[in-house]
Formats: structure tokens, C-alpha cells, sequence
């Protein structure tokens, strides 16, 4: 342990002991008391060699750049710069000795050599005889004195501040205060969290945390912390004072004694001196009482509150709030005898800002200040305006030293500065005046702002986080009530006096929660360019798709059943990266061969119609009109001629009919009928369009529109707009999108869609225990589940007054008989889909399908639904488990074989137990576990529950950590939620889970991921970053469209996108 | 106040009684302190009233108690009878307002004979 003995004058090259030091004002030891590297514990002892002192200051400079963060047993040390100062009131007798501690962060090697005592230097000689002797340098000594000042920093023990003589009993111990409202109702509030402590020196501090405040009404706790103490900036009031420990000691047991105490009160930015007439009571040989004698009164202005209490008044409507009230505190102390509690460690008062400069333009006030602290955490701006109120308007981080004000009402305003370290305040800094002369250009946000703070943070919160049954206004709002809220705050706003916010006010009011609370979150996006452009491809056509081809060029009755499986890129069918190959020609070419055939037996009805007369003329419309259907395009002149040579009979001995056949057989296994075409042409008429950039036709449009919307080849009306080239006008595009998405098919779509995202369209791969779930006919629920979820999700996505936060926190559902009676709601019967008010369900989160695909036979898998919540709705890309995990899971079981085999153990404990390995933790301990937990109570048959299979009590508390990126600062972003509908809750509010909704659509219709690599065969197809970069701006848009419009909007506006358009031969790379 | 409002012509003394269990005491060791409700009657300016309060009792010694209250109790004017006086208080001080409602906070210390 280093204990460095620096006596200052030794630094100077001189030998001074004993009774020599006795010569000068002071001799000092500085000792660091231990160093852990970036900070250190160091002690000051100060023995007066001069006469008694009373009311001293100590002072000296740092060598380094060492940062003062807290100090205690003195009642003020102050940095400023290099300088450091204590200060105390109290006295140190001549020869008598003051000792105190602080903790200093950045502690240089080199200890301060030269101190001051109220501001003359510790080495002033004073009168002492052996002085002049004392010169006789001693070079030797002075050297060991120096290295020894020179003292690595290699002691690691952790910091500890002062021992506590005296601790807080903080059961019995009590803070109130009484305020007076409409003159004559006095209440009484609390503070719950206290602490308390007397160091060895008798310094006794009294630490309150303000946001423990305690009146009875929550709104009225939140409006104390919110508006009255500030308690974002200012969490903390500390009482200082100076007690007389060795007349407590003399005190006999069962005594009393009245002590006058002056102290500083640092409270809300201010620190004062707060005299406080207590009584104190010795109630046993280690425990004291202390309480108020009578009530310590405490004026709002001494502490800045005036402005907080007129703003509650205005607030709660009330006529009057007095301004001084009354504390009674009784605090119960007990002698400590535990050497590791520490005294209560205060942050030091940071240096004034020196100067404060503010001027006036058009309605903005800009301040600048000097930093004179190099403690601060923060500075504090506090403006005085025509009501002589001091009002905080806003706080900024350390080392900042401007900030721009908005005036909204003309006058004259003062500002002033506070440097906070901590709680702890700085004086003031000098006051700046201005005029406000002209109203602020109208920047509806700042305006907003203002108006925010003035008439809506008392109920809806500073942060407009809501208040008890207050709604919160910091989540976005769908664009469709948006409107409505501007009418609301117009109509009935504020509660308290209606109409005294007009409509620019609210309009304002909106604008500034867009751009402070519903900013966006997302990756930082570029989306200047003026076109994002898609990639020019061809997409195999789907089995499905293939099928409902065949199904409309040659009617219904052919099944195509020997095509080549397709891909499945996360859980939807997609086949943009799937290409014939030799292997899976032959599939193709014998469908092909069997379809003509099938249709050739039916005479090619509603292929061509030829009145059984299979002539050159038949030959011809087959190739005229039933062609350019199948290919979904014109034909050029070299298809022309090669098939009506097929068609015409001459390869085939003259005859038509098999002529045809054969043509059609070609036409079926022909890349322009397999393949849908995404390539375009050139468009100079499009003078916006890049050189390198392509326009689709539009029969490509009409090709991508119906297979999109429709899941087939374009219906009549599609085909006419394409022959008649009206399809790369974007009004004509919108009328087609607005037409299909009201179509019958669309909602089928729509159905298959959510059941494909949430992946319940494989529930058949779970099964369920008979034994546990014996009344459940599970096979018979699925696809009930399936259709639940089809109705709800048409219901939301298609209502023109649709939001997306239904999606996550709807109370209603739609179920038949059987799934009522699963679910155990009453009053429905049949197998009609009805739509049904819920409390303990809705939304695609909180719904029997996705609960139970995602959960074994017996119990739910939190692991599972944790992964698909991050994967399916927060568009994650979550990890694949370690290889080596099997190893460590079954080591796990082993170990913990007999508490896994208890039936007293929990699910949820389960999964502790054998995720608890550290390979495992990387993801579980924040990413999977705290979510899925929070989702146990939902059964694996998709029912709430609070009791588990095994009779125990379901905890469902969870947290969902990171939501908006899977990387370590999960710790960043937490939300609490216990259960699966108080997730839904949440989720409704993300932004992630909103913008999850268009990026899954957006693969699912173009085929391509946002994402800059996605899986496939193993495999990584990673995207040009220009690409990438382009599908996201997309993406946004169509959030944004989501939002502010509606759900049914944004599927009606993907057909009009860019990406959809106009494309680029995108490059891509493919990487294992 | 003393004219004014508590009359103490009419009404020298104000008297609070409440019962504590003696039980509830003597079973206290020296320094041992309990928490303990109660409903003490009040007699102010002529009016009972009843206050309910929870009060701290401590055994200092053999011989000595402290009773506490835990938080200051709110006694309004109404309660007894006092708004007459405040409002001539308010007059005779030329005050525009003086609450009807005040907070009292009190510690008694009880020596056994």
C-alpha cells in the first residue's frame, strides 16, 4: 500500500522536520490513499502551525490533469482549472491538525508540492526560531523525497471513501413536507429514499433522492419530479452540516439535547445555507435520534422553485400553491462498526461558468458561456422572464457551451448558467439580458416546443412519456389520427382550459412530437437519389404460379404435379434466385408436353378457338393472340416465323391440331413463359432516367402487377392497359393497385401471406400432448388458427382506417364456434368467423396460431418465439446457435439432471438451466432468454395462462433488449413487459416492428431482401451497397406510407415504386 | 392568537387523550421503539375532535418514553370552530389570506413518577 508522505517543502530541495516544520504556516501529507489507474483516493492533512484558524480555505494545484469527482469530511472542495480549494466554516486550533478526502480521476504520477492556507503559502514562515537553520539542503533526503513523489500508480484497491461513524436507519427514518394548495388544503408528501451518514469527523450528510417523492397521486409524484425538482438534471438534495460527535459520545443514554444547525441545503440547482434547530436524542448507547425541533421552512425562490410551483398551479388548475413549506425530518441514526460503509460520498461543486454572453435575433436567442469547470457533467440553462420566475429550459452535456433559446413572447429575458457535477451545482454564472424585439420566424417545431413545455408536459410528461392513465404522445402516430389530434388538443385541450391552444399551436405542437419523439430510429439512410432503382431479373415462376397460369390460358382441370420443388428464403416461397437447370428441364419440358396434350383432347378450348376446323388461319390466332398471353408479351418476328412454322402443321405432316400441340408444348417449356420478366427497356423520353437504367413495359407491368396481387398472369383488364401502353403512367398503375387489392383473390393472398410470415401455415409440423391437453383436438384447431389470423390481418391491412398498431394491440379477434370454445369466449356457435372483442388476446403476437407453432408439446418454447418475434416481426437476422451447443446442453442437463427432473421446476427455469453455459449466454442472456420468458403466459395450445403444466406459477416478467439491431447495445434499449400482450404493447409502438411490416413485404414481392445478404442453399447473395441502399429508402417510404396513410395505402403504393419501375443490372456477388 | 383565536379566556387549555396499552410500553426494553396507531380525542376551543395518526413510542430509559409522531397531522380551522378567528386574524394583520389548514408536529417526553 502506498502511503506517500509528501511534505512540500522537500519537493523544494529542503529537509524540514520535527520541530523545524513547527516554523512554517503549514506542514502538509498528501497521500494517495489508492490508485486504481484512472482514477485515485487521496487525503489531505493540513496541520496550522499558525494561530487558531476559523473559517478557513485550503488550497493548491493539481500537477496533471486530474478531474475532482467527489470529496468528503470537508463541507466544500472546489475545482477550477488546476486549482483546487476546500473550504470550511469551522476552526483548527494552532498546532491542531484537519485531514479530508476526494477522489480525483486521470491522477498524475506527480503530487501537488505547494499548498496555501487562506491564500498564503504553506511554507510562510512563521516565527519560528529553528527556521533559518532549516535551510540546510539535504540533497539526499531531497532525492528520496522525489522518487518517491514520483509513484507509479500499481496499487489496484478499489476506491472507499471515508469510514461512516454514524449510518441512516432508512426504515424508521422520515422526510415530509407539507404543501398548501387553494390556501387552505394542506397535504403531506414523502420522500421515501433517504440516506444518511456522520463521517469520523462529524461532517453529516443527508442524501435524498427526489424521484422517491411520495404524495399519494402518481400524476402529482410525476409533475413533483417533472416540473418541480427536475429530477432528469437534478435527482438529488444534499443537507451538509457539521455535528459535534464528541458531545453526541458524551450524551447519556435516554438524554436530549437541542442543536442548532447551519448547513448547506444544495436542492434544484441551488446550494444556500439552511439553518435547522434539532433535537437529538440519545436512544441507546449506539443509536440517536435526530429530528426537527420545529419545521425547517424552505422558500421556493432561495431555490429556484417559483416557476416549477406556478407551472404545477397552472397545471392542476389550482388558485394557489403556497410558496415556503414546512419539512419535518426524524432520522434515525446508528453507530457504525462496519469499516467498508463509507460516508456518504457528495460530488464537488463544479466552477461557475466565468462568463455568459446571449444575443438576440429574430425570435432566437443565442448563448455562449465560458467552461470553467473541468468537473461538470452537465450545465443547466435557467431563463427569467416578465413573470421574474426562474424556469429551466433545458440541460446540455459536459464541455458544451452554447445553446440556442426560442422567444416566443416579446420582452426582456434573463439567463443564467449552472455547471452540475452530478446534483451538485455550481454558483451561478453571471446573468445575460436580452431583449426579445421580434417574434421568431415560425419553425413549427421550436414553437411546438414551447408550447409543449407550457401547456402539455403537466399531464402528459416532460418526455411525453405519459402519466398514469395519460396516454403517452412519444410513439408515432398512424397518419389517419393525426388529424383527429390536432382536433382533439383544438377542441379539448389543454384539459385544464380548452381552446387556448388554437390550431397552429396544435399543429405546432404535433410537428415538434414528430421531430422529438417520433424520429425515426433506423439506419442512417441516404435517399437522395432521385430514383432507387430495382434489379432487372427474371423470377421463376412458383408452382402456385405455374398452376394458376395453366389454370388461366387453358383452363381449369390440368394439375401440373411434376414441376421442381421451390425455394423457401425464410419462410416464404420465393424463387428470384432459382434458375432452371439441365436436371429440372426434363420436369418442365414433360409438364409442358402433358398440359398440350390435356389441352389438345379438349380441343384447345380457351386456348384458341377454331370451331374444330384446325386450319392455317386456327395456326395463325394461335400464334396471335394466345401467344403473346403466354409469353405475357409481344412476339418478336424470328418467334413468329418459328412458331407458326410449328403451328401451321409442316413439322408435324401437315396437321394443325397437333401442330399446335406441339407449339403450345414449346410455348409452355419456353424460358418466356416460365420466367417472369423484370428487364425493361430503354426510355429516352424519360430525361430523369440513369444511362444505365431501364424502364419496364408495360406488359412487364402488367405481368408484375397480376402476379403480385393476384398470384397469376394479368386478368383482362390488366392485359388491355398493357396492349394499349398504359401502364408506365403512375396514375394508371394506382387505379390497377387500388382495383386488385379490393379484389376477393387479394384477401386470399393476404391470408396466405400472414400465415406464411408467421410461419403457422406449417403448424401441422408441431404436434400437442394428449395427456396435458386432453380436451384439445389440436389437429381440428389449426387451420381455424389459420383463418383467425387470414381475418384479422385482411381486417387490418385493408380497412381504409386500418393502423399498423392494430397489428400488435388489437382487442378483438374473429373466431367460429370451435376456436371460441377453445379459447373459451361465449355466444359463438358455428362454424360462421365472427368478429369478437377480446381483453386477453389479439394481434398477430398474442394470438392462438403463432403461440403455438411456436411451442412444444407440452410447454412453450421461449427460445423459439423469442427468435421468431426478433426474426419474423423485428426483420433481426438472429444467429444460428454455436455448432458445439448440443455438447454443451447435454453437459448442462447432466449437470443439472435432478433439478430439471423436479416438477416443481418451471419452464422458464428449464430453459435457464440449460442455456446457462457461457457459449450460450453470448445470445441468451440478453437476447433470447429475458424475451421469450416474458411470453410464457401463453400455453403451447395458444391460450393465456398463469399456471404451467405442471401446476407452477407462470412468471412472465421479460425484457426486450435491443430491438433495433442485434449487437452489444442491447443494454442501451430495454423494455420491461410481463406477458405476451404487454409485448404487443410495445411492439405496437416500434419502430422496428414498423418498418419490419413493408421489409417483409417488400421481399416478399420483389423477391429480393433489403437485407445486404440473406441465406440461401447456405449461401449469401450480397447486394451492391448502392442496391441495398436503394430497397431501403423503398422501405422507409413505405413505412411512412403505412403511418401517416394506412396499411391499405402502402399495399396500394408498392406497385407505383421505383424499385417496382425502373431498374439497373444490379451486381451481385454470391459468397459461401 | 391567543385572544383571537384559540379565545383562551374562554378556552385556556386544548387537551389530546389517547390510550396506549401499558402492556405495550413496559413491555419495551430500554432504546426499543414501536410503531403504534391511534385515535386521540381532541378538545381545542371548545370542540372534541378525533385524530387518527400513527405515532413512534421509544423506551429512552426505565423511566423515560418519547412519543413521536411519524408525519405532521393537518388540523383545519373547521374542526373546531377556529375560521371565525382566522379570518379576524387575517383582518387585524391586514393579510389577503391565512390557511385554514395547518400542520402539527409534536415529540412528548414522559418521565414515570
Amino acid at each position: 500500500m502506498k502511503n506517500l508522505l509528501k511534505i512540500y517543502a522537500l519537493s523544494l530541495g529542503f529537509s524540514i522536520t520535527g520541530a523545524a516544520s513547527a516554523a512554517e504556516l503549514c506542514s502538509v501529507n498528501y497521500q494517495t490513499q489508492s490508485d486504481w489507474g484512472g482514477g485515485a483516493q487521496q487525503r489531505v492533512t493540513f496541520t496550522n502551525n499558525g494561530p487558531a484558524l476559523n473559517n478557513w480555505n485550503f488550497s493548491w494545484s493539481f500537477v496533471g490533469n486530474e478531474t475532482l469527482m467527489s470529496f468528503w469530511n470537508v463541507p466544500s472542495l472546489s475545482q477550477s482549472g488546476k486549482s483546487v480549494t476546500a473550504s470550511h466554516s469551522g476552526s483548527v486550533a494552532s498546532g491542531g491538525s484537519y485531514s479530508f478526502d476526494f477522489i480525483v480521476n486521470n491522477p498524475s504520477t506527480t503530487l501537488p508540492a505547494e499548498f496555501f492556507l487562506n491564500g498564503i503559502n504553506c511554507k510562510t514562515q512563521v516565527g519560528g526560531s529553528s527556521l533559518s537553520s532549516s535551510t540546510t539542503s539535504s540533497q539526499s533526503s531531497s532525492s528520496v523525497a522525489s522518487s518517491a513523489a514520483q509513484t507509479s500508480s500499481s496499487v489496484s484497491s478499489a476506491a472507499s471513501g471515508a469510514s461512516a461513524a454514524w449510518v441512516l436507519d432508512k426504515a424508521d427514518s422520515t422526510f415530509s413536507f407539507v404543501t398548501v394548495k387553494k390556501e387552505h388544503v394542506a397535504e403531506v408528501h414523502r420522500f421515501t429514499a433517504l440516506d444518511a451518514t456522520i463521517d469520523e469527523n462529524g461532517w453529516a450528510t443527508l442524501a435524498v433522492d427526489l424521484n422517491s417523492v411520495a404524495t399519494n397521486i402518481d400524476i402529482r409524484d410525476v409533475r413533483m419530479r417533472d416540473i418541480l425538482f427536475e429530477t432528469s438534471f437534478l435527482p438529488t438534495l444534499y443537507y451538509r452540516v457539521a455535528l459535534d460527535l464528541d458531545a453526541i459520545d458524551a450524551m447519556p443514554v435516554g438524554s436530549t439535547q437541542v442543536q442548532n444547525l447551519n448547513g448547506k441545503l444544495t436542492l434544484h440547482g441551488v446550494t444556500a445555507d439552511v439553518g435547522a434547530e434539532v433535537t437529538v436524542v440519545k436512544t441507546s448507547t449506539s443509536d440517536v435520534s435526530v429530528f426537527s425541533k420545529r419545521p425547517v421552512l424552505i422558500g421556493a425562490s432561495t431555490f429556484d422553485l417559483t416557476g416549477g410551483v406556478e407551472s404545477l398551479r397552472v397545471v392542476a388548475s389550482l388558485s394557489s400553491i403556497g410558496n415556503t413549506v414546512p419539512v419535518y425530518f426524524s432520522l434515525e441514526l446508528s453507530a457504525n462498526s462496519n469499516p467498508s460503509v463509507t460516508a456518504i460520498a457528495v460530488p464537488g461543486a463544479p466552477a461557475a461558468p466565468a462568463t455568459l454572453t446571449a444575443s438576440f435575433s429574430e425570435g432566437l436567442v443565442d448563448l455562449d458561456w465560458a467552461d470553467s469547470s473541468n468537473n461538470e457533467t452537465g450545465f443547466l440553462i435557467r431563463r427569467k422572464d416578465a413573470s421574474g420566475f426562474w424556469t429551466t429550459i433545458d440541460g446540455v452535456a459536459n464541455n458544451v457551451k452554447t445553446f440556442e433559446d426560442i422567444l416566443l413572447e416579446l420582452g426582456v429575458y434573463d439567463y443564467k448558467i449552472i455547471a452540475l457535477n452530478g446534483s451538485m451545482p455550481s454558483n451561478p454564472s453571471p446573468i445575460a439580458r436580452v431583449e426579445a424585439t421580434d417574434p421568431p420566424d415560425d419553425d413549427p417545431v421550436l414553437v411546438g416546443k414551447s408550447h409543449y413545455e407550457s401547456m402539455c408536459a403537466g399531464c402528459h410528461g416532460s418526455n411525453a412519456q405519459g402519466v398514469a392513465n395519460i396516454p403517452a404522445l412519444n410513439t408515432r402516430r398512424d397518419g389517419a389520427v393525426l388529424e383527429s389530434m390536432i382536433n382533439t388538443i383544438v377542441n379539448t385541450m389543454p384539459a385544464t382550459s380548452p381552446g387556448s391552444c388554437d390550431r397552429a399551436c396544435a399543429e405546432a405542437i404535433v410537428a415538434f412530437l414528430d421531430a422529438t419523439y417520433w424520429e425515426e430510429t433506423g439506419p442512417e439512410l441516404s435517399c437522395e437519389n432521385p430514383i432507387n432503382y430495382g434489379s432487372r431479373q427474371l423470377r421463376l415462376l412458383t408452382r402456385r404460379e405455374y398452376q394458376n397460369t395453366i389454370n388461366a390460358l387453358l383452363g381449369t382441370g390440368f394439375v401440373a404435379e411434376s414441376l421442381p420443388g421451390d425455394e423457401l428464403v425464410g419462410t416464404f416461397v420465393n424463387n428470384t434466385q432459382k434458375a432452371v437447370t439441365l436436371g429440372t428441364y426434363d420436369q418442365y419440358l414433360m409438364t409442358a408436353e402433358k398440359a398440350a396434350k390435356w389441352s389438345a383432347e379438349r380441343n384447345f378450348a380457351n386456348v384458341v378457338s377454331c370451331n374444330n376446323s384446325f386450319n392455317q388461319e386456327c395456326a395463325n390466332k394461335f400464334v396471335n393472340d394466345f401467344m403473346p398471353k403466354a409469353f405475357r408479351r409481344p412476339l418478336d418476328n424470328s418467334e413468329k416465323t418459328i412458331y407458326t412454322a410449328m403451328a401451321n402443321g409442316s413439322k408435324t405432316n401437315g396437321d394443325v391440331k397437333a401442330g399446335i400441340q406441339l407449339a403450345l408444348e414449346g410455348v409452355l417449356s419456353s424460358p418466356a413463359f416460365i420466367y417472369r420478366h423484370e428487364i425493361g427497356e430503354k426510355n429516352p423520353n424519360n430525361g430523369s432516367l440513369a444511362s444505365d437504367a431501364f424502364e419496364l413495359t408495360s406488359y412487364e407491368m402488367a405481368t408484375w402487377l397480376a402476379y403480385t396481387y393476384t398470384g397469376a398472369p394479368p386478368d383482362a383488364q390488366l392485359w388491355d392497359k398493357a396492349v394499349n401502353g398504359r401502364l408506365r403512367d403512375t396514375n394508371e398503375i394506382r387505379l390497377e393497385t387500388q382495383r386488385l387489392v379490393n379484389s376477393a383473390v387479394f384477401k386470399q393472398r393476404l391470408g396466405e401471406y400472414v400465415n406464411a410470415w408467421l410461419a403457422t401455415d406449417s403448424l401441422s409440423n408441431v404436434s400437442k400432448d394428449p395427456s396435458v391437453f386432453p380436451n384439445v383436438n389440436f389437429t381440428a384447431l389449426i387451420p381455424l388458427f389459420q383463418q383467425e389470423l387470414s381475418l384479422f390481418f385482411n381486417d387490418v391491412m385493408l380497412n381504409p382506417q386500418g393502423k399498423f398498431s392494430t397489428l400488435y394491440d388489437a382487442n378483438y379477434t374473429y373466431v367460429n364456434g370451435p376456436l371460441a370454445q377453445h379459447y373459451g369466449i361465449s355466444g359463438v356457435s358455428g362454424d360462421q368467423f365472427v368478429k369478437v372483442p377480446t381483453t386477453n388476446r389479439g394481434g398477430i403476437l398474442a394470438n392462438g396460431g403463432f403461440m403455438a407453432r411456436w411451442a412444444d408439446a407440452r410447454e412453450p418454447s421461449p427460445i423459439r418465439r423469442a427468435v421468431r418475434v426478433r426474426g419474423l416481426m423485428l426483420c433481426q437476422d438472429v444467429k444460428d446457435p454455436p455448432a458445439n451447443v448440443g455438447n454443451d446442453r447435454d453437459q448442462l442437463a447432466q449437470i443439472h439432471k435432478d433439478e430439471l427432473a423436479k416438477p416443481t421446476t418451471t419452464n422458464r427455469r428449464r430453459f435457464e438451466l440449460v442455456t446457462s453455459m457461457d457459449s450460450c449466454q453470448s445470445c441468451h442472456q440478453y437476447i433470447i432468454n429475458p424475451l421469450g420468458f416474458g411470453l410464457e403466459d401463453f400455453d403451447s395450445v395458444g391460450n393465456p395462462r398463469t399456471i404451467d403444466s405442471m401446476g407452477n406459477v407462470v412468471d412472465a416478467s421479460g425484457v426486450l433488449y435491443a430491438p433495433q439491431a442485434w449487437d452489444n447495445s442491447y443494454a442501451n434499449t430495454a423494455h420491461q413487459f410481463t406477458g405476451v400482450r404487454d409485448l404487443s404493447q410495445i411492439m405496437a409502438g416500434l419502430y422496428e416492428a414498423q418498418r419490419c411490416v413493408p421489409q417483409t413485404l417488400f421481399r416478399y414481392t420483389m423477391g429480393i431482401g433489403v437485407e445486404d445478404s440473406w441465406r440461401q442453399h447456405g449461401d449469401y447473395v450480397v447486394l451492391d451497397e448502392q442496391e441495398a441502399n436503394a430497397y431501403a429508402c423503398e422501405i422507409e417510404d413505405l413505412r411512412k406510407t403505412m403511418m401517416d396513410k394506412s396499411p391499405r395505402n402502402m399495399l396500394e403504393e408498392m406497385g407505383v415504386m421505383d424499385t417496382v419501375r425502373f431498374r439497373k443490372p444490379w451486381a451481385r456477388a454470391s459468397s459461401m | 392568537m391567543k385572544q383571537m383565536l384559540f379565545e383562551t379566556d374562554t378556552f385556556p387549555r386544548a387537551t389530546v387523550s389517547l390510550s396506549v396499552d401499558p402492556e405495550l410500553i413496559e413491555n419495551l426494553e430500554v432504546s426499543e421503539k414501536a410503531l403504534v396507531a391511534v385515535s386521540a380525542s381532541v378538545d381545542l376551543h371548545g370542540v372534541n375532535g378525533l385524530i387518527e395518526t400513527q405515532l413512534h413510542i421509544q423506551k429512552l430509559s426505565e423511566s423515560r418514553i418519547m412519543v413521536k409522531n411519524v408525519t405532521p397531522l393537518i388540523v383545519t380551522g373547521a374542526e373546531y370552530s377556529l375560521e371565525a378567528g382566522i379570518e379576524a386574524l387575517k383582518t387585524a394583520a391586514n393579510l389577503n389570506v391565512i390557511s385554514r389548514a395547518v400542520p402539527v408536529d409534536f415529540v412528548l417526553f414522559y418521565e414515570a413518577p
